[in-house]
C-alpha cells in the first residue's frame, strides 16, 4: 500500500517537474540541502540569492525541516547564494548563470555554528504619526425619515443626537460646539442659523468630530472634549449657485415660505436665508448664541456680565409643541460670508435682520393661599408682542506664522422690542404698554502662540458695552393704596435705564511637562461699570401733573475691578484622568447712589477650587466626577434699595448692596455601555448647596404684591437622572426608561413677615417602547408621568401630577411615500373636570423627483382641540390657565431644491 | 543488536541536541501604533525561534510616551462615531506562528447575537506576497531592505534585515528573509517599529499557542465580522429618539483594524 503511494507520488513529481521545466524555460533551478558540521540537516535556514553587483535579493526561500530547498532564478550573470540560520556562521557562495543552463544548479551547503548575541536597545525608528481614519460613516439618506425638510429635523434622527427648543445640539449628551459645511465654520456656535434653514436633502455625510480642538495652535495642549459636526454637502449640488426653496399654504390661511442660496467656492463662501412663516417656526433660534465664538465665551471673572431687562410680560409659552401652540408672524433675512483671500488670512462677517410677531392669549385664575390672607384674582390676558433685531458679527483670523494666530471678533445688536397687552382684571379692563431698546457691541482680540511643542501662551482682550432701555406703561394703575393722596392716579410709567461697560485683559500660559501632563497658568484683570436708574411717574387723570415718590426711584452705580490668578494641572493614566485647578480673585468694587459723592470701595479676596476625575474602569464603565467651590455674584439689579414696578401690580426691590456667594457642587456621572450595545445605563447626580442666597421678602396683599430681596441662610438642589436603554433583539423592540428627579429647598423667604422654607420637587418618569421592524410599519408608543410638589414649612402645600402619552404610527410605502400618525394624549393633574386632551395628527410625503421635487401633506389637530388648562405652582399660590391652542387645519408644503 | 540500540539511542540524542539547539529563541519589541487603539504608542513583543513565533502586547507597559510629538497641525483629523467592541486588542490579542505546520493562530474576538466571544484563527502561512525591493537603509546597526505587499485591505511597507537571519516579524507578518525590522501602512494606521531586539533570549513566556476559545477558520471569522455591522445598524435604529423612522441604514465599514476586509 505504502509502495502504491510512493509511486503514485513519484509519478505526480515527476510529471511536475516536466510541466514545471517545460514552461520555467530560462529559468534555474537551484537545489541543495543544508546541514551542520555534524551531517544534521538544519531546517528553516533562509537561502538567499543575490544579484552580485547591486546585492539585490532576486530569490529566496527557507530550508524545509530536512534541510532541503529549492529555488528557482529568473536571472542570469554572476549571483551569490547567502545562507543563513540562527545560531549559524552565513556562507556565501558566488555562481555564473548563463542563458542556456536549464538543468538543476546543485549547491549541498554546510554550516558552522556560531552562537549569535545580538543586543541592539533603543532602535529609534522615526516615522512621523499622521491620524487619519473615520470608523463607520454614516450616510445622510440612510437617516433620512422622508418627512424632516430642515437639517435640524434630520440630525433629531441620528443616534446620540439631541436637539432641543431652542436649536442647541447635543452628541450623547454633550453641548457641540459647532456645525461646519464641507469644514468650513462660519455661524460658531450661532449654527442654528444653519440647521433651522438649511435643506436636509443636500446633505451627503455628517462627520462628528470628538475631540475637536479650536485651534490648530493648541492641538495636544488642550483638554479638548469639545464636539463639532462636518456636513458634507453632496457633491452634485455645489454649482455656483445653490440652495432650496419651499412654500407651504395651510386652510388657515397661515403660511411658511423658505429660501437658502448658497454659493461656495475656496475662497469665498456664501450663504443668504429667507424666511417667513406664521406657523410657529422660530428660524433663528437663541440670539445669545450669535454673540460669541469660540474662546471669547471662556469665564474670565466673578462678577455678573449681563444687563438683563426688569420687566417680562407675561408671554411664557405653554408645555405643549411651538406648532400647536404658537401665534406668529416672523421674518428673517441673513446674509453670510467667509472670504479667504490667503492662507493667512481669513474674514467672516455674520449678518441678520429678522422680525417676530406673537399673540399670547390666556385666561387664568390666580389663588394666592396664605395662612391669614387667600386672595383669588381673575384675568383675561391678551397680549401682541413685537421684537425687531439687527445683528452684525465681524470675525477676522490672521495667521502671521504657522504657530501663531491673530483673532478679532466683534458684534453689534440692536433690539427693538414693543408689546401691547389688553386684559380684564377682576373685571377691569386694562392695558399694558411697554417698548425697550437694547444695543449690545462687545469687541475681542486674541493673540495665540505655539512657543515650543509644549507651550504655548495666550493673549486675551476685550471690551463689550451694552445698554439697555425699558418703558413700562400700566393702566389703570390698580395699586394706588401704596401712595399716600394718590387715589387718583389713572395710569403708571416706569422707565428703566441700564448700562454696563466691561474692559479685559488676560494671559494665559499652558505647559506640557509630559505627553499626559498638562498645566495651565493664567492672570488677568477685568474692570467693570454698572449703572441702573429706574423712575416711577404717576400720572393724575384730572390734570396733567405727574407725581414722584422717592421710595421708587432708583439710581445706582457699581465699580469693580476683578484682578485674578488661576493654575489648573491635568494629569492623564492610563485609565484615570485627574484634574485640579485654583482660582485666586479679588474683587474691589464700591456702590453707590448717584447723589452720593463719596465712594466707599470694599474688597473681597476668593479662592475658588476644583477638581476632577475621570476613570474609564472599562469600555463598558466609566466615571466622571467633579467637585467646584465657586462664586457667584449678584447683579446690580439686586442692589436697588427702592422699588421699581414689574406690573401686575407687582413690585422689585433688590438688598442693597453687592455681595458674592459661595457655593459647592458636586457632579457624578456614571455610564454603562454606550448607544451601541444591547444594554446602555447612564446615571447622573448633581448636588450642590450654598449657605447663603437671596431669598425672598415678600409682603402680598389683595392690592399690590412687594418682593424684595435678602440674605437667606441655606439653598439645596438635588439633580437626579436615569435612564436605561435596552433593546429586546427576539422582539425587535427598544424599551427607554428614564427617572429625572429635581428637587430644591431654600430657607430664609419671608412672606407676609413669616419666615418660610420653600421646597418644591419635580418629578419626571417616562417609558417608551419603539420598534425596528424591516417591513412597511413601525410604531414608538410611551408615557412619561410629571409629579409637582411644593412644600412650604415642611407642609406640602401642593402636589399633582401631568400625564403625557403618544403613540406614532409609521407606514412606509415606498422609498417615494411616507405616512406618519401621531396621537398625543394630555391631562394636567389636579384640576375638578376632567382635565384630558388628545391632539391627533396625519403626516404624508411624496418625493415627486428625488432630490428635486418633493410635496408634504399635513393634517394637524385633527379632533380641532383649541384650548387647554394648566395648573402651575409658584412660589406662594397657584395658576390655573386656560392656554389657546392652534385649531384644525390642512396644510400643503412644495418643496424644491435649486 | 545492542549495537542498534546503541545506535538508536545515539540518534535520538543527536536529535535532540539539535533541536534544543534550533531553540535559540530571540525577543524583538515593536513600538506598536495601531489606529484601532487611538494611535496610542503600545509595546508589542515578539518572540521567536526558527519554527515559530509569538507575537502579543504587553498590556501594561505602553510605551513611554515622553517623545510622543503630534505631528499634525492643520486642524481636526479624526472624524468618527466613535465605536469600540470589547476590550481593547492589547489585552487579548496574540498571534502565534507554526512554520512546522504551516499555519497561523490567532486570539480574535468575534461579536454574535449581541455578545462577544473569544476564538482562535486558523490561517495558512503563505498569505504574504512579498515584493523585495532594492532599497536599503540602516535602522540602527542593522542594514535593512525594503519590500512591500498588500494585505487584507491595506498597503504596507516592511524593512527586514538578513542580519537577523529568521523568516518572522511582528503580528502575522512574516515570510522574508530576515526579520521585519518595520513595517507601516501607507496611512499610517498600522505602524511597527523595532525598539529592541536580544538573542539570545530567556523568555519566562513559552512560544506556543494561545489557548482562548474555539478554533474557527479565517473565513469564519471574517463572515461574523461583516455581520458586525448589520448587528450595529440594528442597536442604533432602536435607539433612535421619538419622531425619528428610518427605513435603512447602511454602515459602511471603514474599519480601524488592522485587517479591513477578507
Amino acid at each position: 500500500m505504502v509502495k502504491f503511494y510512493v509511486r503514485i507520488c513519484s509519478f505526480f513529481i515527476f510529471i511536475t517537474c516536466l510541466f514545471s521545466a517545460s514552461l520555467s524555460y530560462g529559468q534555474v533551478e537551484l537545489k541543495g540541502s543544508v546541514s551542520d558540521t555534524l551531517g544534521n540537516p538544519i531546517p528553516h535556514a533562509l537561502v538567499l540569492v543575490q544579484k552580485d553587483s547591486s546585492n539585490k535579493i532576486i530569490s529566496y526561500t527557507q530550508s524545509d525541516t530536512e534541510g532541503n530547498f529549492t529555488l528557482k532564478i529568473r536571472s542570469t550573470g554572476i549571483l551569490i547564494m547567502v545562507v543563513n540560520a540562527m545560531s549559524y556562521k552565513s556562507k556565501e557562495y558566488t555562481f555564473k548563470v548563463a542563458k542556456e543552463i536549464s538543468s538543476p544548479l546543485i549547491q549541498d551547503v554546510v554550516l558552522e555554528s556560531e552562537p549569535i548575541i545580538i543586543k541592539e536597545i533603543n532602535v529609534q525608528a522615526n516615522q512621523p504619526i499622521s491620524l487619519r481614519g473615520d470608523t463607520i460613516s454614516f450616510n445622510a439618506e440612510d437617516f433620512m425619515v422622508g418627512d424632516e425638510t430642515v437639517v435640524e429635523e434630520f440630525l433629531k434622527n441620528l443616534p446620540g443626537v439631541e436637539v432641543d427648543e431652542e436649536g442647541v445640539i447635543r452628541f450623547t449628551g454633550k453641548e457641540i460646539e459647532k456645525v461646519m459645511i464641507d469644514d468650513s465654520d462660519l455661524f460658531g456656535k450661532g449654527y442654528s442659523l444653519i440647521t433651522k434653514n438649511l435643506d436636509a436633502r443636500i446633505i451627503d455625510k455628517v462627520e462628528v468630530l470628538q475631540k475637536y480642538s479650536e485651534s490648530p495652535r493648541l492641538k495636544g495642549l488642550e483638554d479638548s472634549d469639545k464636539v463639532a459636526l462636518n456636513l458634507t454637502l453632496k457633491e452634485d449640488v455645489v454649482k455656483p449657485i445653490f440652495g432650496n426653496t419651499m412654500v407651504g399654504v395651510n386652510t388657515s390661511n397661515n403660511y411658511e415660505a423658505r429660501v437658502v442660496l448658497m454659493s461656495l467656492n475656496k475662497r469665498l463662501k456664501q450663504y443668504s436665508f429667507l424666511n417667513l412663516n406664521k406657523l410657529g417656526y422660530d428660524p433663528i433660534g437663541n440670539i445669545s448664541h450669535f454673540l460669541y465664538s469660540d474662546n471669547e465665551q471662556e469665564k474670565r471673572g466673578v462678577i455678573e456680565k449681563d444687563v438683563k431687562p426688569l420687566i417680562n410680560l407675561g408671554e411664557e409659552t405653554p408645555v405643549l409643541d411651538d406648532r400647536r401652540s404658537r401665534f406668529n408672524h416672523s421674518g428673517m433675512a441673513s446674509y453670510n460670508v467667509i472670504y479667504k483671500p490667503s492662507k493667512k488670512f481669513e474674514l467672516k462677517v455674520l449678518s441678520f435682520a429678522m422680525f417676530n410677531e406673537d399673540d399670547f392669549e390666556r385666561e387664568g385664575v390666580y389663588k394666592y393661599e396664605l395662612e391669614n390672607i387667600s386672595i383669588e384674582d381673575t384675568e383675561d390676558y391678551n397680549l401682541v408682542n413685537n421684537v425687531k433685531n439687527g445683528f452684525a458679527r465681524i470675525e477676522a483670523l490672521y495667521e502671521p506664522a504657522i504657530n501663531a494666530e491673530l483673532k478679532y471678533g466683534g458684534y453689534l445688536t440692536k433690539t427693538n422690542g414693543n408689546g401691547r397687552a389688553d386684559y380684564i382684571f377682576n373685571s377691569t379692563r386694562a392695558n399694558q404698554y411697554i417698548t425697550n431698546d437694547k444695543w449690545e457691541t462687545s469687541h475681542n482680540l486674541n493673540y495665540t502662540l505655539r512657543l515650543t511643542d509644549n507651550n504655548a501662551l495666550l493673549v486675551m482682550g476685550g471690551y463689550q458695552y451694552d445698554t439697555l432701555y425699558e418703558q413700562f406703561r400700566e393702566s389703570p394703575f390698580f395699586p394706588t393704596e401704596l401712595f399716600i393722596n394718590q387715589e387718583q392716579v389713572s395710569d403708571a410709567i416706569q422707565e428703566n435705564q441700564t448700562s454696563l461697560h466691561s474692559l479685559d485683559l488676560q494671559a494665559k500660559l499652558i505647559n506640557r511637562l509630559s505627553n499626559n501632563f498638562i498645566i495651565e497658568t493664567k492672570a488677568g484683570n477685568i474692570f467693570y461699570s454698572n449703572k441702573l436708574d429706574t423712575d416711577l411717574l404717576l400720572n393724575r387723570n384730572d390734570s396733567s401733573l405727574s407725581y414722584r415718590n422717592v421710595n421708587f426711584i432708583n439710581s445706582k452705580k457699581f465699580r469693580g475691578i476683578n484682578t485674578f490668578f488661576g493654575i489648573k494641572g491635568r494629569r492623564e493614566f492610563t485609565k484615570i484622568t485627574i484634574s485640579a485647578a485654583t482660582d485666586f480673585h479679588n474683587v474691589l468694587y464700591a456702590t453707590r447712589d448717584a447723589d452720593e459723592d463719596v465712594e466707599g470701595k470694599e474688597s473681597i479676596q476668593l479662592i475658588e477650587p476644583q477638581l476632577g476625575l475621570k476613570w474609564n474602569i472599562n469600555t463598558k464603565n466609566e466615571i466622571q466626577s467633579s467637585y467646584f467651590f465657586n462664586a457667584t455674584s449678584t447683579s446690580i439689579m439686586d442692589a436697588m434699595d427702592n422699588y421699581a414696578f414689574v406690573g401686575d401690580r407687582t413690585f422689585m426691590k433688590g438688598f442693597g448692596r453687592f455681595d458674592i456667594f459661595r457655593g459647592h457642587t458636586f457632579l457624578l456621572n456614571y455610564t454603562y455601555g454606550n448607544w451601541i450595545d444591547r444594554l446602555l445605563f447612564n446615571a447622573v447626580a448633581l448636588y450642590s448647596n450654598r449657605n447663603e442666597h437671596l431669598a425672598t421678602q415678600a409682603h402680598i396683599t389683595p392690592g399690590y404684591n412687594l418682593i424684595g430681596k435678602k440674605l437667606g441662610e441655606n439653598q439645596d438642589l438635588l439633580q437626579l437622572n436615569l435612564t436605561t436603554d435596552l433593546y429586546l433583539r427576539s422582539v425587535k423592540n427598544n424599551v427607554k426608561v428614564q427617572t429625572n428627579y429635581f428637587a430644591t429647598s431654600s430657607s430664609g423667604s419671608e412672606i407676609n413677615n413669616k419666615k418660610t422654607s420653600l421646597k418644591s420637587v419635580y418629578s419626571k418618569y417616562s417609558i417608551e417602547l419603539r420598534s425596528v421592524f424591516d417591513f412597511l410599519f413601525n410604531y414608538s408608543i410611551g408615557s412619561s408621568w410629571i409629579h409637582h410638589q411644593q412644600l412650604f414649612n415642611s407642609n406640602i402645600r401642593n402636589s399633582y401630577t401631568d400625564q403625557i402619552q403618544f403613540l406614532d404610527l409609521y407606514f412606509d410605502f415606498s422609498r417615494k411615500i411616507k405616512t406618519k400618525i401621531v396621537l398625543e394624549r394630555y391631562y394636567f393633574g389636579q384640576s375638578e373636570d376632567d382635565n384630558t386632551y388628545y391632539y391627533l395628527d396625519g403626516f404624508l410625503s411624496y418625493h415627486i423627483k428625488p432630490d428635486k421635487w418633493q410635496i408634504k401633506f399635513e393634517f394637524r389637530n385633527m379632533l380641532n382641540n383649541n384650548q387647554f388648562r394648566k395648573y402651575v405652582l409658584t412660589d406662594v399660590g397657584m395658576e390655573s390657565t386656560l392656554h389657546k391652542t392652534v385649531p384644525r387645519y390642512f396644510l400643503v408644503t412644495l418643496y424644491y431644491r435649486i | 543488536m545492542k549495537r542498534q540500540k546503541f545506535f538508536y539511542l545515539f540518534v535520538i540524542c543527536t536529535f535532540i541536541a539539535v533541536n534544543s539547539m534550533a531553540q535559540t529563541n530571540g525577543r524583538a519589541i515593536y513600538t506598536t501604533i495601531l489606529e484601532s487603539e487611538d494611535f496610542k504608542k503600545l509595546r508589542g513583543e515578539l518572540i521567536f525561534s526558527e519554527n515559530k513565533s509569538l507575537f502579543f502586547f504587553n498590556a501594561d507597559t505602553i510605551a513611554d510616551d515622553d517623545d510622543y510629538q503630534s505631528v499634525n497641525m492643520q486642524g481636526p483629523s479624526t472624524l468618527d462615531f466613535e465605536f469600540s467592541f470589547g476590550e481593547s486588542l492589547v489585552s487579548y490579542h496574540e498571534v502565534f506562528i507554526d512554520k512546522r505546520k504551516k499555519e497561523i493562530l490567532s486570539s480574535e474576538r468575534y461579536y454574535k447575537d449581541g455578545k462577544e466571544h473569544s476564538c482562535l484563527t486558523i490561517e495558512p502561512t503563505n498569505i504574504f506576497v512579498w515584493n523585495i525591493t532594492d532599497e536599503t537603509k540602516e535602522i540602527g546597526s542593522f542594514q535593512s531592505t525594503k519590500a512591500t505587499t498588500t494585505f487584507r485591505g491595506r498597503n504596507y511597507t516592511a524593512w527586514f534585515t538578513t542580519e537577523v537571519s529568521v523568516s518572522s516579524g511582528p503580528w502575522k507578518f512574516h515570510g522574508l528573509p530576515g526579520l521585519i525590522l518595520e513595517i507601516y501602512d501607507d496611512e499610517m494606521g498600522v505602524q511597527f517599529l523595532l525598539s529592541s531586539i536580544d538573542i539570545p533570549f530567556e523568555s519566562t513566556r513559552k512560544i506556543e499557542p494561545p489557548n482562548s476559545g474555539e478554533r474557527i477558520s479565517i473565513e469564519e471569522y471574517a463572515k461574523y465580522q461583516s455581520k458586525l455591522a448589520d448587528e450595529i445598524v440594528e442597536l442604533i435604529k432602536a435607539k433612535l429618539p421619538r419622531g425619528a423612522n428610518v427605513s435603512k441604514i447602511s454602515a459602511t465599514q471603514t474599519n480601524k483594524g488592522i485587517e479591513r476586509e477578507f
